[in-house]
């Protein structure tokens, strides 16, 4: 054949790139427990379907007699893919290269991942290990001086910052991710990480030499730091888990901005009552309860499995987050949990609540809002984290929103923080549970009526009194009369008549679908 | 083996259920905090008995706090 040699020195180069970083780096890495990024690749695509892009990105090594005798790759693999017959871009670091620290090719190609799923609008995914740039800069001859980027290139940061707005980014953690790296890892809507994982600006020397600390990778940025930080949505037991959680959050999602979610068949019923909801919520409001089982009664259960993925537990805990499926529908949930701080808005509860009303009106994901909010947190500690305007700024988003929104008060509704419950043209049901107003009674008598009380001859006696009487106007019964719910239910109801709702709703979207932009919040 | 009990909520202890050295079994709840004027359960991760307290009812206490000793198993 003509072109043999050619075919056959390309054939070579493929296969010595799928060394990697060599047989050594290979087993060190697994002996860590870890996978290789082509292993995990493979984990995460159905088989067979990587569809690899520059694989001949790298350098060759020629011996004395000018033949081909090793190929170094770039070590950040990137291609095509199928997740549930669905295309998708996948690519991440060969740690076993360098460190994932990025070489040349392997620079060129990371920054290309963006440009990528931009042009091809569906969703990316990357699998971050390795750290960010040398000192010295990436290039391997060390005589080269540092040149920098042309002046009219376009910042590798700036596709990075589209992506968000058309298309889906998920991104995981599998490793020590720093620098670079660790700021593509944010750069996404759902970011997870496994147990030994790390995430860092930068390293233990640095931190020392700097700040002469002693701390351990995982003091700086384990699990136990970046979940409650917000910088990590979800844990992972184990890269499998990680792969697991990745396809069931894209499961919920259109390909980009342009699409709506697709409605799949669901199981249950849509006439399904859940009986146990009309006594789950105590007569004491010093008891609490678990909203988590209120949502679980409510979504699809997919062969007596719910449907509710939560997203984001251990950052603002007070306020519960996640995806599910109604009647088939993608639908996002949002949900005070009165077990963190009675489920009041803290500023980190504020700002996760605001990153995600974003995420659900970038991708035209309906809200069901279940409210049991006391307010804002107050105290010393939340007026120095700047909660009124964390809190505030979310209000402005979910006033932004442009997605259909159903709302239910299942307790507490009080303050300003609990217009944070309600978008534009709620539906709005009512529990016999639900208790609104300016403030919760119990606080709010004693700062209004204080003079009152005061001159009382016997003024517990007399708080009391007015406790019980402005309890009656916090009752829903009142709200339903003047009209103020579109409906007062038997909670047991609630899945039925949301249902209903959301097929009328969606039945009702005769707009495109298109990116979400926004103007400046609080 | 012995499992340190923490609260997962700021607040002030208002009841210590269970008296060291007092058996519990997994859920149970052994300690409440309030919290913005609820009463959050703290509850055994697993069954086996309480070796001690570190906190006192009326205490306060932060997120994450250790506030005591279980010793799982029979």
């Amino acid at each position: 054949m003509v072109w043999d040699n050619e075919i056959n020195e390309l054939k070579q180069r493929q296969k010595l790139s799928k060394n990697q970083g060599g047989k050594e780096s290979v087993s060190k890495h697994h002996a860590k427990g870890r996978l290789t990024i082509r292993e995990r690749i493979d984990k995460l695509l159905d088989a067979k379907t990587f569809d690899e892009v520059g694989s001949g990105a790298g350098v060759p090594i020629y011996d004395a007699k000018d033949k081909l005798e090793d190929f170094q790759p770039a070590n950040f693999v990137l291609g095509f893919g199928e997740i549930g017959s669905r295309k998708v871009i996948v690519g991440g670091e060969d740690f076993t290269l360098k460190g994932g620290s990025p070489n040349p090719a392997g620079l060129r190609k990371s920054v290309y991942a963006e440009h990528l799923a931009l042009q091809y609008k569906i969703p990316l995914i990357r699998l971050h290990e390795g750290g960010g740039g040398a000192v010295g800069g990436t290039s391997q001859n060390k005589n080269h001086r540092p040149l920098g980027e042309p002046v009219f290139s376009i910042s590798r940061f700036q596709p990075l910052a589209q992506t968000l707005g058309v298309i889906p980014v998920v991104t995981a953690a599998l490793g020590p991710v720093a620098g670079l790296p660790a700021s593509r890892l944010v750069a996404s809507h759902f970011s997870i990480m496994t147990k030994n994982a790390a995430v860092l600006i930068a390293g233990p020397q640095v931190v020392k030499r700097a700040l002469g600390k002693e701390l351990s990778k995982e003091e700086l940025g384990g699990p136990e730091v970046h979940l409650k930080s917000g910088v990590i949505n979800n844990l992972a037991e184990d890269e499998e888990d990680a792969f697991y959680q990745i396809k069931r959050f894209l499961s919920f999602l259109p390909d980009n901005a342009w699409q709506r979610p697709k409605r799949i068949i669901s199981s249950d019923s849509p006439n399904r009552f859940a009986d146990e909801l009309s006594s789950i919520v105590p007569k004491s409001s010093r008891q609490p309860f678990q909203m988590r089982k209120i949502i679980n009664h409510i979504v699809d259960l997919d062969r007596g499995v719910t449907t509710f993925f939560e997203i984001g537990a251990k950052f603002g805990p007070s306020l519960i987050t996640g995806l599910a499926r109604l009647d088939g529908h993608s639908v996002a949930v949002i949900a005070n949990d009165c077990m963190h701080y009675a489920g009041s808005m803290t500023a980190s509860a504020a700002q996760k609540l605001r990153r995600f009303i974003d995420f659900c009106n970038s991708f035209h994901l309906p809200v069901i809002s279940l409210i049991d909010e006391p307010g804002f947190m107050i105290g010393a500690e939340s007026e120095s984290e700047g909660t009124i305007r964390y809190g505030t700024e979310a209000i402005s988003a979910v006033m932004q929103s442009r997605v259909p929104w159903a709302s239910v008060q299942i307790h507490k509704a009080f303050g300003v923080a609990a217009q944070a419950h309600f978008g534009p043209q709620a539906y709005v049901l009512s529990w016999p549970s639900a208790k609104s107003g300016a403030l919760p009674v119990e606080g709010g008598v004693a700062v209004a009526f204080s003079r009152e009380i005061a001159a009382a001859d016997d003024p517990a006696k007399r708080q009391r009194e007015l406790e019980e009487m402005l309890a009656t106007s916090q009752s829903p019964f009142p709200k339903s009369e003047g009209f103020s719910v579109h409906e007062l239910i038997d909670p047991k109801e609630t899945r039925v008549k949301l249902v209903n709702w959301l097929n009328l709703a969606v039945n009702a979207q005769t707009d495109t679908p298109e990116p979400f932009y926004f103007s400046m919040r609080p | 083996m012995e499992l340190d009990i923490s609260t997962h909520v700021s607040g002030q202890i208002w009841k210590l259920e269970v008296s060291e050295g007092e058996m519990v079994s997994k859920e149970q709840i052994i300690c409440i905090v309030e919290c913005m004027k609820m009463e959050i359960p703290i509850v055994a991760a697993e069954s086996g008995h309480l070796k001690c307290w570190h906190v006192s009812e009326q205490d306060s206490v932060i997120e994450g706090q250790s506030i005591g000793v279980l010793v799982k198993g029979v």
